[in-house]
This record gives C-alpha cells, sequence and structure tokens, in this order.
C-alpha cells in the first residue's frame, strides 16, 4: 500500500547553461515563479519554503533567509540543507513530511546555483581532516573513477559499457528542448573523449551549469484541486555513509540500495512496478550502481544491462534519465530529475514520453558518495 | 596550548612515524579498533582513549585511478600518475599513492608494503610498493 500523503503540484525550472550575471538567488526565484505558474499557486499560498544553497550561495546555511527576502515570504517552516546530490530527494521528503503532519500546506523546495559563471567549486581538494590532495586526490570525479576501476577488477565492467549511459543521456537530451548539450554523441565519441581521472573520460562526466529549480509540495486533496495532473508521494528513503573509509565496500556505496528499499518498502512496490527511472548522473558508473541497488539486475551485471543502450533508452525495460540527466540536460544536482519525474507521469514529455508511465523512481547522491535520497513517485488516481 | 590546536598538534605521532620510516596509527585502548584518519575518539564506542601503534604497512590494493588532468599547478608536470585506495592489514583504508619506480605498475588486488618518500617538496607521507619488489 503506497504512502501517498502528500503530493507535488508544481515544478519549475529557470533557463539553464552559461548564464553571466546570474546569482544562486535570482536562478532560484525564476524558477520558484515558474513553478507557481505551474501549479496555478500565487506565492502568498506558500508556508512553507525548504532551500538547498547552491555551490556559488555565498548564504550557506542561511540561504532560506534570504531567498525568502527576495521573494518575500514570511512561511512557517522554512530552513536549508545541504547533502548534495541528494539534497532534492531529501528536502522534498521534509516537505512531505511536513504536510502530512499539518505544519505547511504548500511547501516550495527550492534550488538555485551559478556554478558555471561563477567559477565551479566542485574541482576543490577533498577532505578537511587529512589531505588527500598530498598524494594528488583532488576532485569528485577521482571518488567515483576508484569506484569504476573496481567494479571494472570485480566484474569486468568496460569503459565501453559506461559509455552507453552517456549515449543514452544525450540521446535522450536531444528530444528535450531545454536540455544544455543536444548534439548526438557516439560510443566513439566517448571512447576518444580525453581522460580526465582514468578510468572516467571527459564524456563521463556530468556538466556544470547554471539554472535553478523549484518543486511545491501540497496534500493529495490540494493536489487534485489545482491545475496539474496529481503526481503523488509513494515512497521516500535516505541512506547514507557518513564514515566513509571506515566502512567496508564504501566504494560501492550499499547505502544507496538501503535508500532506494526503503522507498520501494513505503511504496509497496518493487523494481519491475518501475516504468521509468531518473537515476542520479553525476558519472556514468553512478547509474551502473543505481541499477544494482534498485534491484534492476544483480551486482555486477549493471555494465551488460546497459550496453546497446536499449534496456534503458525510450521504448525499452527501463528507460532512465529520459530527460538527458546531469551529464547531458543540465547539472541541477538532481532537482531536474524530480521535475524529469513528474512531468513523465503527467504526461507531458512530447517526443520522449514513457508510454503509459505511472510509478517512477528518482534517485540522487551526494557529498562525496556519501549520502542518498530516493523517492519513489506514483501518478494520482 | 590553546584548545583549538589540540586535534592539530595531536596528529604529531603520525608526522613522526613517518619521518622515521614506519606508518603509525591511532588504536582505540577499549576496543582495539584502529583508526584513520586521524580523529580524537574511536568512531566504534567514541572512547577518548587511545595509543600509538605503529602498523605493517602491509596492505592490498583495493582500487587505482591516473589523473589525467592536474587539478593544482604542482601537479601539472606528473600528470598522469596513479592514486590508490589502500586496505591495510590491521583495518584501516587510505588514499594513497606508488612508491618511486611503482607507476603505472601497481594493479588491483596487488599485495603492497608501505615505503615513506617526499611526495611534494617538503611533504614526506607513505606511499606503497609492490610486497615483492
Amino acid at each position: 500500500m503506497a504512502w501517498g500523503r502528500a503530493s507535488i503540484v508544481g515544478v519549475g525550472a529557470s533557463r539553464q547553461g552559461k548564464l553571466p550575471g546570474s546569482t544562486s538567488l535570482g536562478l532560484g526565484r525564476e524558477a520558484f515563479v515558474n513553478a507557481l505558474a505551474d501549479a496555478g499557486l500565487t506565492k502568498d499560498d506558500v508556508d512553507g519554503l525548504l532551500t538547498m544553497p547552491g555551490s556559488s550561495s555565498p548564504e550557506g546555511a542561511k540561504h532560506y533567509l534570504a531567498l525568502g527576502e527576495r521573494l518575500g515570504i514570511n512561511p512557517k517552516l522554512t530552513g536549508s540543507m545541504n547533502m548534495g546530490g541528494a539534497t532534492a530527494g531529501a528536502l522534498i521528503q521534509q516537505a512531505a513530511l511536513a504536510i502530512d503532519a499539518g505544519m505547511a500546506s504548500v511547501v516550495a523546495c527550492v534550488f538555485g546555483d551559478a556554478a558555471r559563471t561563477s567559477g565551479s567549486k566542485f574541482d576543490a581538494a577533498q577532505g578537511a581532516e587529512v589531505s588527500w590532495g598530498g598524494w594528488g586526490f583532488f576532485g569528485n570525479a577521482a571518488n567515483s573513477a576508484m569506484g569504476a576501476a573496481r567494479h571494472m577488477a570485480l566484474y569486468g565492467t568496460t569503459s565501453e559499457q559506461l559509455g552507453w549511459v552517456a549515449v543514452n543521456g544525450r540521446r535522450n537530451a536531444s528530444k528535450n528542448p531545454h536540455a544544455v548539450m543536444r548534439d548526438p554523441i557516439t560510443i566513439d565519441d566517448h571512447q576518444s573523449s580525453r581522460f580526465i581521472v582514468e578510468p572516467l573520460h571527459l564524456l563521463d562526466c556530468c556538466l556544470i551549469t547554471d539554472g535553478g529549480v523549484c518543486v511545491i509540495v501540497a496534500s493529495p486533496d490540494r493536489a487534485r484541486d489545482l491545475r496539474q495532473p496529481a503526481v503523488d508521494i509513494w515512497g521516500m528513503g535516505q541512506g547514507h555513509t557518513l564514515q566513509t573509509f571506515e566502512k567496508e565496500d564504501w566504494w560501492y556505496l550499499p547505502h544507496q540500495a538501503d535508500a532506494i528499499n526503503r522507498a520501494y518498502d513505503m511504496a509497496g512496490v518493487g523494481p519491475s512496478d518501475i516504468d521509468v527511472a531518473q537515476l542520479y548522473d553525476n558519472f556514468t558508473i553512478s547509474v551502473l550502481l543505481w541499477l544494482e541497488h534498485g534491484g534492476f539486475c544483480k551486482p555486477g551485471e549493471s555494465g551488460p544491462f546497459v550496453e546497446g543502450g536499449e534496456r534503458i533508452g525510450l521504448g525499452g525495460e527501463l528507460p532512465i534519465n529520459t530527460a538527458g540527466g546531469n551529464l547531458s540536460e543540465s547539472y541541477m544536482q538532481g532537482w531536474l530529475h524530480v521535475v524529469e519525474g513528474v512531468r513523465q507521469l503527467r504526461g507531458e514529455c512530447g517526443e520522449r514520453q514513457v508510454e503509459g508511465a505511472e510509478v517512477t523512481l528518482i534517485t540522487g547522491r551526494g557529498m562525496t558518495l556519501n549520502t542518498a535520497s530516493a523517492l519513489v513517485l506514483g501518478k494520482g488516481a | 596550548m590553546p584548545e583549538e590546536n589540540k586535534t592539530i598538534d595531536a596528529s604529531q605521532p603520525f608526522w613522526d612515524g613517518i619521518a622515521a620510516g614506519a606508518l603509525v596509527m591511532q588504536r582505540c585502548t577499549h576496543d582495539q579498533h584502529v583508526r584513520f584518519p586521524i580523529q580524537d575518539s574511536c568512531p566504534v564506542c567514541l572512547s577518548e582513549d587511545y595509543e600509538w601503534v605503529p602498523l605493517s604497512g602491509k596492505g592490498e590494493v583495493l582500487s587505482k585511478v591516473t589523473f589525467h588532468r592536474a587539478y593544482k599547478p604542482e601537479w601539472a608536470d606528473r600528470v598522469p600518475y596513479d592514486v590508490i585506495f589502500v586496505q591495510l592489514d590491521e583495518g584501516p583504508r587510505m588514499f594513497s599513492g606508488p612508491a618511486e619506480g611503482h607507476q603505472g605498475r601497481l594493479k588491483i588486488g596487488d599485495r603492497v608494503i608501505a615505503r615513506f618518500e617526499e611526495v611534494q617538496p617538503g611533504n614526506r607521507l607513505p606511499v606503497f610498493a609492490g610486497e615483492g619488489d
């Protein structure tokens, strides 16, 4: 029996890409305005404001305060959270709990980041207590590359197989007028793109973009009075490995399976019920791990699962990242994954629409590799 | 000693070990858990009591990547270079690098042993060589 005690009633994105002069707050506002219009709400209806500061947000943990001031909102409930790419799912979960508890009636979850034009912070050295930079270890690609290399060594996964995730993302992005990168790529393009941190090539890595996204959560009753077809939150889950190296198999991120299984259990569904999935793709290897963690294939079998791109493509048994994902649509740290999941269930995705999509899985991961969130959404009856 | 400098000072035995050619880490005196990175309490039992113990320096390469991009200027003339993820026999895991002469030679699953080298000028760190080498 699905949980279904909160719904997503509006989604909106700002312009995406390279936007000189943009700011985290301005892009968040732009997305907020678009999400309100999508839902058929006004800002006076919003009594909850939950935010994720962008990497370019000087406000840090006070981001909600600065955004609330800009939006002219005095909410019943507010706050900011940063769990990297797991934040979108986790904040929407907070919103859903607040709705269910009656603490707020319409909660706007907002993210904005001018990461592209303000200078990327994602390459910063890792680790506060020990500087792995002493050994030349820097940047987020390296952590995922460590996982990819071990997956390859244990299971025979190949770089070409990773490439199919990139090819799939771009193929879907070519059908998304809002995607930043729309020119199709081939496996040869992937293989000939330069190494960043081997085994990861440039085309294994997500974009860095400016943009904002807003997701509005309300009660299922309210959802049915609003403009859009209702999309209900069936299940929610989180899983975290805050201990990093203290945890065996850290590189394999077993907490991601925990996050998904908790969401499945709450939704009363399993992998065979998922019609379309938006799996957080900061790097191609992430998608392979999600496929194993979500039970779509067995451990070690995600390489062959994605090979050829048919199973994960539109019309395949599990279409994934149908808008292009972080790799090709825009790097909104998973927020656009939620937007696309909602739009697929509403049936408004045009030539990239998955026919008959009724249940979707959306995942997020962040903070090096340590946090994970999962949402199962269902089409409203 | 100012309170805020306590944890920095507490890592000194680790660096003294490197200078003396030994991999030295913290072992909890309550549950014997050996931990790394350095911190002031045991992540298993939360005890603040520990002792510094020399490790065998032996372990296994869990994973290996090769940096082709220099993220910092001081690494520009080093690319491509390897960084390894090591499982130490006593339990802790750490990132490190190949010892001199081992660039491009260490593979996942290899048995390795620590050596101590100046990875960058003035920065002597544990690095790893093949155990049989």
